[in-house]
């Protein structure tokens, strides 16, 4: 499971649906959600979570912005992968992103076609409905 | 092995019934009996008991309780029954409760100490709470060292908690004394906890019975996060529409798109369910 800390800049607001951007560590990030809770308020602080069955990679070779202009993911956070966990079928794949870590779970034929290791810069690609909010934050 | 052939004319909820069971049970299984109310759960563990008659056969072991020409009284048939509410001498203490069954003192105090009772044992039963008084009930069962243990329910008035220690003390006691056991429960956590088979009545027939991840959990296709429920709303919002479910005691919101929410109608029955590699345990 991966928790991010992040401050609330931005509520978009349709009748009981909202779109909500945060800032992590200096990127951005954006939850899609039905109704808020009435605490939930630009400015706050928020634990984010995220399945890391959601988290998608890419290791772009070519130019980065325009990569990333052409995905439709509302969060294509840049990260550095940590570990590597390889097994049979699957792996898992810590990220971080600032002081946090970020976990996928993906394929190891993915892993290895895109000979991910400790050290490489790659994206992190989540759909705004797989973040969610999990706690607010105090201060 | 503990065999049932048993068939009998039953009063159900929607007209006359028939149950009919036919079932095989090894020794020291603990099998849990599921299935809505009137489906037969209550008067086959009678039958079996010998509480009540029904035509067929009842061979446990190299025993016949019961065939077509004789049936055993259900004094004689070693069986130890636990019912929902306790039933205990309220007059006598913990431990006369249990002698009465059997004078047998060594086995009393090994009961009361696996059960955690041995405080407790000069103790009236009305003295006790509600959890306490159904360990007493469930020691006073293994008393004659029953062949068949059958319990109806015994936790379904204890709270969550209560329950979740009476299901340890069960378990112990099964462990220590591998006693055959059918259990009516409708828990899913306590059967599967519990019980090494599961069988599910319905209308008084067998519909289902296999092990407890088998028969309990719900999947839809390849999806293992499953549940039914009935769809109380639908309202739409921006491109997409937000379905309102009950499932159990809780209402849930489903986000559908608008062409999935055109084959619902408010009111069906409907399962909602993801893949196990979705949801959230927080």
């Amino acid at each position: 499971m991966s928790i991010l800390k992040a401050s609330i800049e931005k509520i978009d607001c349709v009748e009981t649906l909202n779109i909500v951007t945060f800032v992590c560590a200096g990127q951005k990030l954006q939850m899609v959600s039905l109704e808020l809770p009435t605490d939930i308020q630009v400015g706050k602080k928020v634990k984010l979570i995220c399945k890391p069955t959601a988290v998608a990679l890419a290791k772009p070779t070519g130019d980065l912005e325009s990569f990333c202009a052409m995905l439709s993911y509302s969060n294509q956070l840049r990260v550095e992968v940590d570990t590597v966990e390889k097994g049979q079928l699957l792996s898992t794949i810590l990220l971080t992103l600032g002081a946090f870590s970020l976990e996928s779970l993906t394929s190891t034929e993915a892993v290895e076609r895109l000979e991910l290791q400790k050290g490489d810069a790659v994206i992190a690609l989540i759909k705004a409905n797989e973040l969610s909010i999990l706690e607010l934050l105090d201060d | 092995m503990i065999k049932f052939e048993l068939s009998k004319m039953l009063q159900g909820a929607k007209g006359e019934m028939v149950l009919s069971v036919d079932l095989e049970i090894k020794e020291g299984e603990f099998l849990a009996l599921s299935g809505v109310s009137g489906s037969g759960k209550t008067t086959l563990l009678r039958i079996v008991a010998g509480l009540e008659k029904a035509k067929g056969t009842i061979s446990v072991g190299d025993e016949v309780w019961q065939d077509a020409a004789f049936s055993l009284p259900p004094q004689k048939r070693k069986i130890g029954y636990v019912f929902q509410d306790y039933a205990l001498f309220p007059n006598m203490t913990v431990l006369e409760n249990l002698l009465f069954v059997n004078k047998d003192l060594v086995l009393a105090e090994r009961l009361l100490e696996l059960t955690e009772l041995r405080d407790m044992k000069e103790r009236l039963p009305n003295s006790l709470s509600g959890g306490q008084q159904q360990r007493v009930s469930m020691c006073r069962a293994m008393m004659n060292r029953p062949k068949l243990l059958l319990m109806d329910e015994p936790l379904s008035a204890l709270d969550p908690k209560m329950r979740t220690k009476l299901q340890d003390e069960i378990l112990k006691l099964h462990k220590e004394f591998g006693t055959t056991t059918i259990m009516v429960s409708h828990d899913p956590s306590e059967m599967y906890r519990l019980a090494s088979r599961v069988v599910v009545l319905e209308e008084g027939k067998i519909i289902s019975d296999g092990n407890p991840k088998e028969v309990l959990l719900k999947t839809q296709g390849s999806q293992k996060f499953s549940f039914e429920g009935e769809l109380l709303d639908i309202t739409k919002v921006d491109v997409i529409c937000v379905a309102i479910v009950s499932i159990g005691q809780q209402l849930v919101e489903v986000v559908v798109s608008s062409q999935e929410a055109e084959n619902l109608k408010i009111g069906q029955k409907v399962t909602v369910s993801t893949k196990a590699f979705a949801p959230m345990i927080v």
